[in-house]
This record gives structure tokens, sequence and C-alpha cells, in this order.
């Protein structure tokens, strides 16, 4: 049977070459990373070719996911907050395409990789620090000093806040990172045991039911939890422009 | 699930920032295990701090002092 860990293998489709010690390659999750890109650029291709005053199905879905997005940046950031409404809008759909597209039975899940969420939560993180350096200077760095505390404590306070601030990535990853692999691994244990406890005959048949009841509910509970995670990445990098633009609140 | 998953990653990224930070600083200072032990425990504070901010903006934070 296979292990519940073996979805997660990167596998190298065509090999690249190497760079260092380490071997470059177009792998599973390049080509999956592909297809979600892919994916959304069809959609949107088809969605806005129309254009029409009413909108037919496919355009009041796209019109839908970009009010949602809007609204919620609006709300998080203020109306500054829209000049990075592309950056907003290009985060939430790779990591709500990449989560639904892991649902599919056999498909590689993007979002199941540390390396890909850091990567992401590193972008918001040098954009957050980059865009708070060009509009405030050094008055950005304000941001790490509370108000209305005792003077004495006012260093430890400091490097408490600067840690909180570097936690920022790790903790916007990782949330996103454990979610998806511990609902896939979670699917594939008990799928597991519907196959063997489906070889051990009828009474084997008939507790076999019980996972797969388990695993339905499990489905519809990952579907939840990947439009969640999309959406709470999405807030919290809205939260987190916020600080640039506005540092000292 | 999701909201203790949530408040637990803001927990353990304080303590992992604050761990790694230490780790470094003892690498390039030499002074052994004093910065890990010194970053973990401020770690460990920045890790609740997280907590402390992530229970107080349930909604969306409205601009306003953030008393420390």
């Amino acid at each position: 049977m296979a292990s519940p860990l073996e979805q997660f293998q990167i596998k190298p489709i065509v090999p690249l070459g190497r760079i260092g010690g380490s071997e470059i390659a177009f792998t599973n999750s390049s080509l999956f990373m592909l297809l979600v890109v892919g994916a959304i650029g069809l959609f949107f291709m088809a969605a806005t070719s129309q254009r029409s005053l009413v909108p037919g199905r496919m355009q009041a879905f796209a019109e839908m996911l970009y009010e949602f997005v809007a609204g919620t940046l609006k709300s998080a950031a203020g109306k500054e907050g829209m000049q990075f409404f592309p950056l907003v809008f290009s985060l939430f759909l790779f990591v709500l395409t990449a989560n639904f597209m892991g649902m599919i039975p056999g498909a590689f899940t993007v979002t199941s990789q540390i390396i890909v969420t850091f990567a992401l939560a590193l972008l918001v993180f040098l954009t957050v620090i980059g865009v708070g350096l060009a509009k405030h200077g050094t008055h950005f760095f304000g941001l790490f000093v509370p108000q209305g505390a005792p003077a004495w404590l006012v260093p430890f306070l400091v490097v408490i806040e600067v840690i909180s601030f570097l936690s920022r990535p790790i903790s916007l990853s990782m949330r996103l990172f454990a979610n998806m692999l511990a609902g896939h691994i979670a699917l594939k244990v008990f799928a597991g045991f519907v196959v063997s406890l489906g070889a051990l005959g009828v009474g084997g048949i008939l507790g076999a039911t019980l996972p797969l009841g388990m695993i339905v509910a499990l489905t519809a509970l990952e579907f939840l939890v990947a439009f969640l995670q999309a959406y709470v990445f999405t807030i919290l990098t809205c939260v987190y422009l916020n600080d640039a633009l506005h540092p000292g609140h | 699930m999701a909201r203790g998953m949530k408040l637990v990653s803001e927990f353990v990224a304080g303590i992992l920032a604050g761990g790694v930070l230490g780790w470094l600083i003892d690498r390039f200072t030499g002074i052994q295990p004093f910065g890990l032990l010194i970053g973990l425990m401020f770690g460990f504070a920045a890790g609740l701090r997280n907590l402390y901010r992530a229970t107080q903006n349930q909604s969306v934070r409205p601009p306003g002092p953030d008393a420390g």
C-alpha cells in the first residue's frame, strides 16, 4: 500500500543539469505550478472575452472574485491599499487554485511544500519592508517601538517586536503549508484503512464503510480549508501591507 | 480547528524566529550557547505577543493605537 507521504514526493520530469551540488530539474511541482497559472490565465481570458454589460456566468464569477479581494484589501489597508491590488489578487488566485487543484485525486498539491509557501510569504514580507522604507524612510521603524511603555522596558520590547515582525513570514507560510499537509495526510490515511480493511473479507468490507464515510466528510472539510487558507493568507497580506502604508498605528 | 491552527502557528513562529536569530548570532560571534538561549527566551516572548495580537484582532483591526 502506498505511504501517506508519497504524494508529496518531488519527482524530476525533465532534468536540466546541476548547479553547485544540487540537481535542477523540471519537476512535478513545477508542472503543477504551471498548470495553476495556466488555469487562472485561461479562465480570466475566457471570462473577460465577452465584456458584456450584463455579465454571463463566467464573467459574473470573475467579477465576484475581483469584488471579494478588492473588498478585503480596502477594509484592511484602506483606499491606498488598492495600489497593491495586482499583488494581492495574484497571491489569492495562486494559492486558491493551487489548493483546489490539489484536491483532484492524483494531483500534486503545490502549497503542501513549505518552500513554495515560504517563498510567497517572503515576497509579501520583502514588499512590506520595501514599501515601508520607501514611503516612510526611517519612520517605518517606529513600528517596533510601542507607545506608552516605561523607558527601561523599551529596549526589551523593541527586541520582542522585531522578532515578532521576523516571525510573520514563518507563521504565514507555516499555516498554509501545515493545513494542506495535514489534510492530505489525513485523507490518505483513512483511504488506506478502507483498502486494508476491505481485504479482510465480508466483515472487513462492512467495517470499511466507517472510514469511507470519514473520507467523504474529510473531503468536504478539505474544500473548506482550501478556500479558508487562501483567504487567511490574503487577509494577513492585507494587514501586513497596512503596516507598511500606515506604520505607527 | 482552523482557529487553533492559526494561534499555534503564531506562537511557534515566534519561537522559531527567536531561535534562528539567536543561533545566527551564535554562529557569527562565537558565544556558543548563550545567543540561542537568549534568542529562544525572546522568541517565546515574541510568540506570546503574536498570540495576544492574534486574539485581539479577530475582525479587521481598526486604525488606532496598538497598546503594547
